[in-house]
């Protein structure tokens, strides 16, 4: 699939990575200093249209944002992500014209600072690892309530992510899947990025532990386990950099 | 040892006069008086060809009944001349008369020739070869009746018994000369096949006295001795399963071939030499077996050694015996034991042989067993195997299945029901959102179960919680939950988990539905039996007395699936069901199929 104007966003791996890495500077400047946008622009792409509606209503309706667009397709969205500012992604995977993957991909090129987020019926692994590794830090179900919707997207800006135990067992399952408390942490690229905390964290979600739970084990706030979450989520991101590069590649995403 | 006196000595005829005197008159020689037994060299410088025993004794009248001679052991042909006339004759013989086979010898006197007074007995005895002395014992003079019993025990162990032991030899020898074609590589198997072949050709040797032709190949046997000899230590060292040396079976075959000129040239003089060396290696090979085989035995503890160590022994100390008479010739008696041993010999070698069959028939049993047992555990292996990549298709099947269903509920049903609660939402409608919403989470419930594995329990509970907190805090109910403590559980399926999962929602869903619960505890522990109990408890209205029955039979139903127990009371406010599950969970495919 091409996108239209693929031209003017053609870019090398060093330049991209490069982008990445200010992108995630950027990112935890903003955590850590608190300089947040006064209103969240977002950008909702969403193909179901009183889906669509609930969501872009719920957004409309929440003093910390602003809808910039609510697309039903990655050709509309495209155009947007181009022209507009944007902070926050919220998108649907499966599109009748491509993936919202490939939407996280493009605002990752074009806006490097923003946040995505996908929004999943199922919320299920695959789905939410691949967002994940083309840079989302974030998941909504669909049918949420509007209360949790908002509560899901603040904590993201607030630098928490969720996790559910299914997708820590997976991630788990990809660094080599041993207990972090029972054995050293594997030998691998992935998992060395990862700190023994972080492990323990996933290790303990996989487990089906509850934060409350996890918190009290590790001895943390039961408030940082959602930022260790997203940290974790960076790190895949980044260090599966040149593998999304790939396969943005592949999906024609961008030209090498 | 040589010294020891002979074990056995024969009984002695009673009532029979006894003829101890005598004249010696060699061929070429002068008289000389001596007492009988005598034993005699054969001269090597002028050969005689055989001496002369001149016997006289004095009878007052004729008897009335035929007189009967008695002569013990003689190892050489003899005649008999009695008053001038042959009484027997050299082909009177016994056939197997030799120089290792003394035979007794018993004649009629007629009473015809005997004379009252001076009666003349004369004894020929064919000259002693192969440094072997021919020997005559005493003379026995009496009946028939006073003889025969001593002739018979005689004949029987001289005589007789040896034969037997030829053909136990012949028979032995054929089966070893099978066992060595069946099985050439076995070291005691082809060691005896050769003694075996050997020893038909040295028992040609007992045939001489048959046709005096046969006299000659009796030096060509005399140099096949020595190798009998060696074979015999080939032997020893097989039975106490220690490789015999290359060099023995040069050695083996090389002595024959060297002598063979000896036995071509065949004078006095070289029939002692190879007598000579055939005795000393028989002697000396003898002693090395027994050496051997004490050592087998005592230091091996091996059980074959031991079953020869006493023929081995009783030849080794005949041979030495045999070799000390034949040089001192003692006065009282010149007999060679060495051949007597023999069949003791051959049935020990049958016992060790019969014992070494069976030996191997238990161990082929053995390795029978054992390779059964192997390839039993082998096909408990692959049937392990079999069932393990069954089980994983499956799991690959269920998994391609869990994608199918996904991909179809996100692109179809799921996405339909997230339409219906937005249209429904926004209609106000809020029984139609809330169906809506449960199916959905039903069908979560289903999809998210498909991908669970073994031990995974907690896994599909903290699902089961991940979907519940939303849906409590819609209602304001507060969630308390705590499975940490949860005992590892076995055999979960996604068939049975999602058992597990339904009997908790159906706990969830009457507490919210009978009681207004402002809180629901969820806990995970082990139960006082050490089983795993999961409890749901919940502070609104008791509702086990008001309850539809529906609900709670299925809950019932799917614990008993589960092999578990589900208890409901009501506690002081509210309700506590308790599920109780095995610590190993039932597969219910597996009993589908059972």
């Amino acid at each position: 699939m091409t996108v239209p104007g693929e031209d003017t966003r053609r870019v090398d791996v060093d330049k991209m990575g490069h982008v990445l890495t200010q992108r995630a500077d950027t990112a935890n400047m903003a955590t850590h200093d608190g300089k947040k946008p006064a209103v969240c622009r977002i950008l909702l792409i969403e193909d179901d249209t009183p889906v669509r509606e609930r969501l872009a209503a719920i957004i409309k309706g929440w003093p910390g944002g602003q809808l910039i667009a609510a697309c039903g397709t990655l050709a509309d969205a495209t155009v947007v992500i181009r022209d507009n500012p944007i902070d926050l992604l919220i998108t649907d995977l499966n599109l009748p014209d491509g993936h919202g993957v490939q939407a996280i991909c493009m605002l990752r090129n074009n806006q490097p600072a923003a946040e995505a987020m996908v929004i999943s019926i199922l919320a299920d692994d695959r789905n939410v690892i691949e967002a994940i590794e083309a840079g989302a830090t974030g998941y909504l179900l669909k049918d949420s309530d509007p209360i949790d919707i908002l509560d899901a997207i603040t904590e993201l800006l607030a630098g928490q992510s969720p996790i559910s135990s299914t997708i820590a067992r997976t991630i788990v399952r990809r660094l080599g899947g041993r207990e972090a408390k029972s054995g050293p942490i594997p030998n691998n690229v992935d998992a060395q990025s990862l700190t023994p905390r972080e492990m323990d964290i996933l290790w303990g979600i996989a487990k089906g532990f509850t934060y409350g739970e996890l918190a009290e084990r590790l001895e943390i706030s039961k408030q940082t386990v959602p930022v260790h979450i997203k940290n974790i989520y960076r790190k895949l991101q980044t260090n599966n950099r040149s593998e999304a590069v790939y396969e943005a590649s592949r999906r024609g995403l961008i030209r090498l | 040892m040589a010294i020891i006196p002979d074990l056995v000595t024969l009984p002695e005829p009673d009532g029979a006069i006894v003829l101890d005197h005598a004249t010696y008159l060699p061929d070429n020689g002068n008289g000389s008086e001596v007492s009988l037994p005598h034993a005699v060299y054969p001269r090597i410088s002028q050969p005689p060809n055989s001496v002369r025993y001149l016997i006289g004794f004095d009878l007052p009248a004729v008897p009335d009944k035929d007189l009967f001679l008695l002569i013990p052991s003689v190892n050489r042909r003899i005649s008999l001349e009695f008053n001038g006339e042959t009484l027997f004759g050299f082909e009177s013989n016994s056939l197997w008369i030799g120089p290792l086979v003394s035979t007794p010898v018993m004649v009629r006197l007629p009473r015809s020739a005997i004379v009252a007074g001076r009666n003349q007995l004369t004894v020929v005895v064919e000259s002693g070869q192969f440094a072997i002395p021919s020997y005559l014992s005493g003379i026995y003079l009496g009946t028939e009746a006073a003889l025969a019993s001593a002739f018979k025990l005689r004949n029987f162990l001289d005589s007789q018994l040896k034969t037997m032991a030829l053909a136990a030899q012949v028979l032995l020898g054929l089966g070893l000369i099978f066992a060595y074609f069946f099985r050439p590589k076995d070291t005691l198997f082809s060691w005896l096949a050769a003694f075996v072949v050997g020893g038909f050709f040295v028992a040609t040797g007992m045939f001489i006295g048959w046709q005096p032709a046969l006299q000659s190949i009796l030096p060509f046997i005399m140099i096949l001795t020595p190798t009998m000899g060696f074979l015999f230590v080939g032997i020893a060292l097989a039975l106490i399963n220690v490789q015999p040396p290359k060099t023995l079976r040069i050695i083996a075959i090389a002595v024959p071939c060297a002598l063979l000129p000896y036995a071509w040239i065949d004078t006095t003089l070289t029939k002692m030499i190879t007598g000579v060396i055939a005795a000393a290696v028989v002697m000396a090979s003898c002693v090395v077996a027994a050496g051997l085989i004490a050592w087998g035995a005592f230091r091996q503890r091996n059980t074959d050694a031991r079953l020869m160590l006493a023929p081995i022994f009783l030849m080794a100390w005949f041979a030495i015996r045999d070799g000390y008479v034949t040089v001192t010739l003692p006065v009282n008696g010149f007999h060679l034991l060495f051949p007597y041993p023999r069949p003791l010999f051959l049935a020990f070698l049958t016992a060790v042989l019969m014992r070494r069959l069976g030996v191997s028939l238990d161990h082929f049993d053995q390795a029978n067993e054992t390779l059964n047992a192997k390839l039993a555990e082998q096909q408990a292996e692959l049937a392990a195997l079999h069932r393990q990549e069954r089980a994983k298709t499956a799991s690959l099947v269920r998994e391609q299945e869990r994608q199918r269903l996904t991909h179809d509920l996100h692109d179809g049903l799921s996405g339909h029901l997230v339409s219906i609660i937005a249209l429904s939402e926004r209609a106000g409608e809020k029984s139609i959102e809330q169906a809506a919403r449960e199916a959905l989470n039903d069908l979560r419930l289903v999809i998210y179960s498909l991908d669970l594995g073994d031990r995974e329990l907690p896994l599909a509970l903290a699902n089961f919680r991940e979907r519940l907190i939303p849906q409590l805090q819609r209602l304001g109910i507060k969630l308390d939950w705590s499975i940490a403590g949860l005992p590892e559980d076995s055999g979960v399926t996604p068939g049975n988990a999602l058992a597990v999962l339904r009997i908790l929602q159906e706990a969830i869903t009457n507490a919210l539905k009978h009681g207004p619960a402002r809180k629901i505890t969820i806990r995970g522990a082990p139960s006082a039996d050490g089983m795993v109990a999961i409890t749901v408890e919940n502070d609104g209205r008791d509702f086990v007395e008001n309850n539809s029955g529906h609900g709670l039979a299925n809950m019932r139903r799917r614990a008993q699936q589960l092999h578990g127990k589900l208890n409901i009371e009501a506690v002081a406010q509210g309700t506590k069901i308790t599920l109780v599950l095995p610590s190993s969970l039932p597969d219910f495919e597996d009993e589908a199929a059972a």
